[in-house]
């Protein structure tokens, strides 16, 4: 798999290059800014971009912005957004209405290589990610008459798998399950919260993030 | 000159009109107007003495333009004609008489040009009367020098008397008063258009000043100018025909009008003074802001009217609330009037130009009561300064913690992630007990990161500048230890400091009620362009904490706060 990485810290962006290196992953551009970025996406066309939030000039929402750029002139090209802040608002200003082949992960989840290669695969593959540690705070929000606890603790972990991206297959396989075990999960799950059941996956994660944000 | 002078010459007009008139009556009956139909004589006497007692009464009233002095001189002149129709009188008075004669209607014309004193008249206007004063001279001394009565045939008044006699020159005669009346006749015409128009553009002050004036202008223009084209002509004046007649009858009642408009002026700047006294008196010691303005808006009749307090400690201008305000120095159709008390310049009037002179208004009364308003302005205006230096030292620190949350990402934190990614890597390559210890040490670095992740969220949370308060409040009831309910919050932006007090308010407020032992916290932001409210109500016991902090910062802001059993609410101001 050919990865592109972007951040400005160098030490960081060295360290993520080594991890992925070590992991077998050809890093084809490094890149210090969402200009040299994006030159190089155009020029060498890897399969997905790592990039990190906050880069220069104003240290705001550059890498987002060069992310979205991405999805939108080159839609085969996953890209995860690494991000030190917990706020789910960031992501969703990532993803607006399409979250397709973008991925939200903090930053320190690099260090998990498994996680990290198997959410460029996925970004790769045209679906969303959101980082567990993300979805877990927002499962745990508490809340007076809590609307999760009609679900059983199945549901909850069926739940908080919707909501980190993954597709059918990915959940069945994580929880040991079959497929069709899963869409009846879903089912009910949906049923429960009240969420009409969208066929389409990416919209599915659209609702629940927005179901638990509310 | 003294006022007794004055009203010496003024008495002795009254003596000298009445003498001209019994003269024209005895023995001038076809050399003057008088007689050509009943009411004439009684008709020129009273223009006449109501021009002379008019300029004794603005002698009087102290009205300003030596009008008063004018218009006596006018009286002296406007009977000239009767003592020039001598028949039978003196050669030397007959004579002095027609040189004088000519010299009533420019004064005339000056006295109504002195209306326009607030701006002064214009050049143009200026000029006619220089010229119609021009006109009236020069002709006047070329007839006494080289006008022949006997060689005259269009003499009707005088066919016989002219002392000062040089030489004959009668087609000289001629021509010189051809020309006179040519320019006699445009002259006032002029002069009455120009006034016209300055009426129709100027200020409604200029415009009320004018007014009384303007009829009897206008109608001295047209006799002046209908008598001029008439001689023209026909070159013998003949008091018999209409035309004539129609002319001098215009002549005296023009000046009816002008002397009646006269004294005006004085009346009004007295009701004025008298009307501003009177408001002094009634506004009293303490008046409320900006009545002093309202007061002389109303006497002055001047609805622009301004006012700007000189500060001296901070040397500027400020208006009656303390705000800093610029000066011009007098715009088009406006004038600045400096007000200074012991010798101290305290205040600076602006008002439309052509209404009464404010400085003539402006007595003791005023005076004082524009230093008191002046000291009330200093203290608004440092509290105007205050407020804004609050503002500032609040937004000063709020600009600090920015910077140090972001020193915080973009330093210690990246420097704990780095650490983070070598020991995963050491990790790989580890062996043995090795292995479990950089386990452990990648734990403990990943406690770290986190925890400073929360530290540089209190010190400032980010996604309040990058994402917008309704982002940053979901966090907070995210990570809050009780339940928060927030109501659907649109998703706009405010300005920064508006964000990042609301934000403090909401989360201060809901870490007291975890502290209070609530079960819930429910929150409601709404608002409009103009201000932002903010409400938190919770279940919790009762409040101990003062809540000065959060008052100290919506304060700064311009804000209110006020709080209850159970609620909160605070109003900021987003403009």
């Amino acid at each position: 798999m050919r990865v592109a990485v972007a951040d400005d810290a160098m030490l960081t962006r060295a360290g993520i290059v080594r991890l992925l290196r070590d992991a077998g992953v050809d890093v084809v551009a490094e890149a210090a800014d969402a200009q040299a970025l994006l030159r190089e996406v155009a020029l060498l066309r890897p399969d997905a971009v790592l990039v990190d939030i906050r880069m220069p000039p104003t240290h705001t929402d550059e890498g987002l912005r060069a992310a979205q750029t991405i999805r939108s002139t080159h839609p085969e090209i996953g890209v995860v957004v690494l991000s030190q802040y917990l706020e789910v608002g960031y992501a969703m200003r990532l993803f607006e209405n399409h979250p397709e082949g973008i991925g939200y992960l903090l930053k320190e989840r690099v260090s998990d290589v498994a996680m990290l290669l198997d959410a460029l695969h996925r970004v790769r593959d045209g679906e969303t990610v959101i980082d567990p540690t993300i979805v877990a705070r927002l499962l745990g929000r508490r809340r007076r008459d809590d609307p999760l606890a009609a679900l059983s603790n199945r549901e909850r972990e069926v739940l908080a798998l919707l909501a980190e991206g993954l597709s059918n297959r990915a959940i069945a396989a994580r929880l040991f399950v079959t497929e069709r075990t899963v869409e009846a999960h879903n089912k009910r799950i949906f049923e429960k919260l009240g969420l009409d059941d969208s066929p389409d996956q990416h919209r599915r994660v659209l609702a629940v993030l927005a179901f638990l944000r509310a | 000159m003294a006022i007794g002078v004055r009203v010496a010459a003024a008495l002795a007009a009254f003596g000298y009109g009445f003498g001209a008139l019994s003269v024209a009556d005895r023995a001038g009956e076809f050399t003057t107007y008088i007689g050509s139909f009943p009411q004439a004589g009684a008709l020129f006497l009273a223009a006449g003495l109501a021009l002379v007692t008019a300029g004794i009464a603005a002698s009087l009233l102290r009205v300003a333009g030596g009008l008063g002095d004018l218009a006596v001189a006018g009286g002296y002149l406007w009977f000239c004609p009767l003592w020039v129709g001598w028949e039978g009188g003196p050669p030397l008075v007959r004579s002095l008489a027609m040189v004088a004669q000519g010299l009533a209607v420019p004064v005339l014309v000056h006295i109504v040009s002195r209306y326009l004193s607030n701006p002064r008249a214009s050049h143009p206007i200026r000029v006619v009367v220089i010229l119609l004063y021009a006109d009236a001279v020069v002709s006047a001394v070329s007839l006494a020098l080289f006008r022949d009565p006997f060689l005259d045939p269009f003499c009707w008044s005088n066919c016989r008397d002219n002392v000062f006699l040089v030489a004959s020159f009668p087609e000289l005669t001629r021509a010189v008063q051809r020309i006179d009346l040519v320019v006699t006749g445009l002259g006032v015409a002029v002069f009455a258009v120009l006034l016209l128009g300055r009426s129709l553009w100027a200020s409604r002050p200029a415009r009320r000043a004018l007014w009384p004036v303007l009829p009897g202008a206008v109608l001295l223009a047209a006799a002046t100018a209908g008598h001029a084209r008439a001689l023209l002509r026909t070159p013998l004046e003949t008091p018999a025909s209409s035309d004539f007649r129609l002319a001098f009858v215009g002549q005296c009642l023009a000046v009816l009008l002008i002397a009646v408009a006269l004294p005006l002026p004085a009346l009004r700047v007295h009701v004025q003074r008298r009307a501003i006294a009177q408001v002094v008196a009634d506004i009293g010691g303490a008046p409320a802001t900006g009545s002093l303005r309202a007061a002389l808006r109303r006497a002055l009749a001047d609805p622009s009217l301004d006012i700007a307090y000189w500060l001296p400690s901070s040397r500027r201008y400020v208006d009656a609330l303390g705000r800093s305000v610029v000066t011009s120095n007098g715009s088009s159709g406006r004038v600045v009037t400096r007000v200074v008390r012991d010798g101290q310049p305290i205040a600076v009037v602006t008002h439309a130009a052509g209404g009464p002179d404010v400085a003539a208004h402006v007595g003791a009364a005023v005076r004082l009561a524009l230093d008191n308003e002046r000291l009330r302005a200093e203290t608004l205006a440092a509290l105007v300064d205050l407020r804004a230096s609050r503002k500032r030292i609040v937004e000063a620190g709020d600009l600090y913690r920015q910077r140090l949350e972001r020193d915080l990402h973009d330093g210690a934190q990246q420097d704990l992630l780095a650490l983070l990614f070598d020991l995963r890597r050491a990790r790989t390559t580890a062996a043995g007990s090795a292995v479990s210890l950089l386990a452990e040490a990648e734990r403990a670095v990943q406690a770290s990161i986190d925890e400073l992740r929360e530290i540089a969220h209190g010190i400032y949370p980010a996604v309040l500048t990058q994402v917008g308060l309704a982002s940053a409040l979901t966090s907070l009831a995210e990570d809050a230890r009780i339940p928060v309910e927030i109501e659907p919050v649109a998703e706009r932006r405010y300005a920064s400091n508006v964000e990042v007090t609301a934000y403090l308010v909401v989360a201060d407020t809901i870490g007291d009620a975890t502290q209070r032992a609530a079960s819930f916290a429910g929150v409601r932001i709404s608002g409009d362009d103009r201000r932002l409210v903010i409400e938190v109500h919770d279940d919790g016991r009762a409040r101990t904490r003062p809540l000065t902090q959060l008052e100290d910062r919506v304060g700064a802001l311009g804000g209110l706060m006020e709080a209850g059993a159970g609620w909160l609410r605070a109003e900021v101001p987003c403009g």
